[in-house]
């Protein structure tokens, strides 16, 4: 991670001198992520992937802006972050806002059909901002610090988020007994 | 250790200090709900991490096209205005000194400077307009230039492929005449000896 951070550090600071190619690497490196992260707060490829690209172009637009640039990915997620919630305060005000279950994601390609569906129905049972921080602390594997930069939440809501999603999920993923646990 | 909820969690999600870590792995050999909780915490962790990430619809590239990237002139275009104006000061100072030298050797020395001053103002008053418009001129007669030698390269390379293009189809339809004459001679001979064979019999 320490090499990486490094790299993206270098890669932002040829891309503020114009190498576009430069950024494209940064976007090749990061995308993916961006788009899963995504497509699982709005639900939607198509919408997770426009935004995807215009969490881009605005990241691109404004990296002059970005303080210290080995804190690349958190300031992206951050720009990823503030595009869903425009979009689904646009399009669905009242529901982005009362945790609305998640539109089913494709799980064609899953190893295991059953766990990706338990996993699947289990997230939709969260508050949206409850399972946006399971994703960027589990999927993306940022620290609470980051998650709380990226969401604008203090760290100590992140982490009660956090620790009432892991209430619910254990509940349908882990169930009490179900291993012979008390 | 009391039991700690929080420090569990802390414990899974890798947020536990490592002093924390060794204080919690000991607490968990003689606590049984707090081992139960991780275990439960652990196996909930490796579920979701069980989810497959989605492949992309499409990749995202930005394009750098060398058509709207600035040339070299007007990446220094700024700072050569001021070199023409600076030149011009120069210039300016220099012709001064040239008339009006050897008048002001001779004169009052705070006179002079005051001459000397108001001089250079109505030289650089006079001049200036002339160099920005020469300096301007002829950025923008390279600008032009290059603009219009970009155009006739584009035109040539677009030329040269439509005639290739043409060359290749004109050889391979020669080719395929070719091929459909042999095979016609081919068969007019084949039905010639059936003929043959025929009358024989």
């Amino acid at each position: 991670m320490i090499f990486r951070e490094v790299e993206d550090r270098d890669l932002v600071a040829q891309a503020r001198r114009g190498k576009v190619d430069a950024y494209n690497v940064l976007i090749s490196r990061w995308e993916k992520r961006v788009f899963n992260y995504l497509l699982r707060l709005v639900g939607d490829r198509e919408d997770a992937l426009d935004l995807t690209q215009e969490a881009f172009l605005k990241a691109y637009q404004n990296l002059s802006k970005l303080d210290d640039a080995g804190r690349f990915s958190p300031w992206l997620f951050r720009i990823a972050h503030n595009e869903a919630y425009s979009l689904l305060r646009r399009s669905r005000p009242e529901e982005a806002m009362d945790g609305e279950p998640l539109a089913s994601l494709a799980v064609e390609r899953a190893a295991s059909l059953e766990v990706t569906l338990a996993v699947q129905a289990a997230l939709n049972r969260l508050k949206p901002d409850q399972r946006e921080t399971v994703v960027l602390k589990v999927f993306e594997g940022f620290k609470f610090e980051e998650i709380a930069e990226i969401t604008g939440a203090p760290v100590s809501t992140v982490k009660s988020r956090l620790y009432a999603a892991f209430d619910v999920l254990k509940d349908t993923l882990a169930p009490a007994g179900a291993r012979g646990q008390s | 250790m009391n039991c700690s909820k929080d420090l569990v969690m802390d414990y899974v999600l890798g947020e536990a200090t490592p002093a924390a870590r060794l204080e919690f792995e000991a607490h968990v050999k003689t606590c049984r709900d707090c081992a139960a909780e991780r275990d439960r915490l652990d196996v909930t962790r490796a579920a979701l991490t069980a989810l497959p990430r989605e492949e992309m619809p499409r990749r995202i590239a930005f394009v750098s096209d060398k058509v709207f990237e600035p040339t070299w002139w007007q990446r220094l275009w700024p700072s050569s205005q001021w070199t023409f104006a600076a030149a011009g000061v120069l210039s300016a100072a220099i012709v001064f000194h040239a008339v009006w030298g050897q008048k002001a050797l001779a004169t009052d020395p705070a006179l002079v400077r005051r001459e000397v001053a108001a001089g250079i103002d109505a030289e650089l008053q006079m001049r200036m307009p002339a160099l920005v418009a020469r300096a301007t001129a002829l950025a923008e007669a390279r600008h032009s230039e290059e603009s219009a030698r970009l155009v006739r390269t584009a035109l040539n390379a677009a030329s040269q492929r439509y005639e290739l293009e043409r060359r290749a189809e004109r050889l391979t339809m020669e080719a395929n005449f070719e091929l459909m004459k042999k095979q016609m001679n081919r068969i007019l001979l084949a039905s010639r000896d059936a003929v043959d064979v025929g009358g024989q019999e």
